[in-house]
């Protein structure tokens, strides 16, 4: 027992200087960090969406924004030329459609009756203008064949590639100019 | 959801008053709790890991393991032991895991930069002294501190909850979960390291 009270009496200054130690602090949102992971009892469990609008400021953009859904255009009005162009396909294809149920239903000599329906001179123009087209197309067909594999037949097939993808081009174009104009 | 208007000043009630207060809901009275033992409960750990990082990390994981359940809390024993119990507990995991036995005031042993080393040394600042009290008193606590980091984990802490935290023996035999003899003998040979360590300084 001795012994015990002379260690306290020799400890006391140390334990006097233990007892005016500091205390650390630790970081000011320790208490919220806290706070955030404690389930406090009786408290109302907002649920998500409820507690993200009361966090959220009304003025502020909605939080999730749709994607736009693509919506068929049906009443929307067509430029002039966009509805010449149309209607100039419809008969097209009409006038075709027409002379193949002809040709196919009645056998019908298409020259004969655009003879007769236009005249002779029509006749003779339009057979002028096959022929002419017919020799063109058999010529170029035969000049590109001919020179198939040679540079000047690879630049001829390219020439008629970029044509067409340009003529696509242009065609898409001129739809897509349309229909923002409309 | 917090104490309403007609709620006592919590500040002035016991620790099992407040404690009944959390209990029925009200977040103040959490947040009292933190406020009266947050500074001692990182301090204790803090010295016990000496890395700040570290410590803030065991002192948040001690008051959300205290606080989610203050229902199995019992009002027959104080409310700072069980907080101190729980801190130790998990620190001596801590320290187990990590295999650290001593510690330097100036610094871990992994911080390695000198950096790394400032951030994890203490300093002892003290409060209203004069210039030359002041002086003697860092010099002194920084020696204890030093002193201590060189300490058991075991010794640590039950030295700093005797003479820091002013614990009674029972009550640290309480909180470290060993015998009244045991935590006698941890002490006495605490304060012997501890007096030979600051022989010179004294």
């Amino acid at each position: 027992m001795t012994d015990y009270f002379l260690e306290e009496e020799e400890f006391a200054p140390i334990a006097k200087a233990m007892k005016d130690l500091p205390y650390f602090s630790p970081s000011p949102q320790f208490a919220d960090k806290v706070m955030a992971r404690v389930h406090v009892p009786g408290a109302v469990q907002v649920p998500v969406v409820a507690d993200r609008r009361a966090i959220e400021p009304a003025w502020s953009a909605p939080i999730e924004r749709r994607s736009p859904h693509p919506v068929p255009q049906t009443n929307y009005r067509r430029s002039i030329p966009a509805r010449l162009a149309a209607a100039a396909l419809v008969a097209s294809v009409g006038v075709t459609m027409t002379a193949v149920a002809l040709v196919a239903l009645f056998d019908v000599n298409l020259f004969v009756l655009v003879s007769r329906v236009f005249g002779q001179s029509t006749m003779t123009f339009l057979a002028s203008l096959v022929t002419d087209t017919s020799v063109s197309v058999s010529a170029t067909a035969s000049n590109a064949a001919a020179s198939a594999g040679t540079t000047a037949g690879l630049a001829a097939m390219g020439s008629f590639a970029a044509g067409a993808v340009a003529a696509t081009a242009a065609l898409r174009a001129a739809a897509t100019a349309s229909r923002k104009a409309a | 959801m917090s104490a309403g208007a007609a709620s006592p000043p919590l500040s002035g009630l016991p620790d099992p008053a407040v404690v009944e207060q959390a209990r029925k809901g009200s977040e103040a009275a959490y947040r009292e709790l933190l406020a009266r033992y947050e500074r001692p409960v990182f301090s204790l750990i803090f010295r016990m890991v000496r890395d700040r990082e570290t410590a803030e990390d065991l002192a948040q994981e001690t008051f959300i393991k205290v606080l989610n359940n203050l229902d199995r809390y019992s009002p027959e024993f104080k409310f700072s032991s069980w907080l101190f119990k729980i801190a130790n507990n998990l620190t001596i995991d801590h320290l187990r895991r990590r295999r650290v036995d001593t510690i330097s005031i100036e610094g871990a042993p992994d911080a390695v930069t000198a950096e790394s080393k400032k951030a994890t040394s203490i300093s002892v600042a003290s409060g209203d002294e004069s210039p030359l009290e002041e002086l003697e008193s860092r010099e002194l606590g920084t020696a204890i501190e030093r002193a201590i980091g060189k300490l058991r984990p075991e010794y640590r802490a039950c030295i700093m909850l005797r003479h820091v935290e002013d614990k009674s023996y029972e009550e640290i035999a309480e909180i470290v979960k060993l015998p009244l003899g045991t935590v006698k003998t941890y002490i006495h040979r605490a304060r012997h390291e501890l007096r030979a360590a600051l022989g010179d300084v004294r």
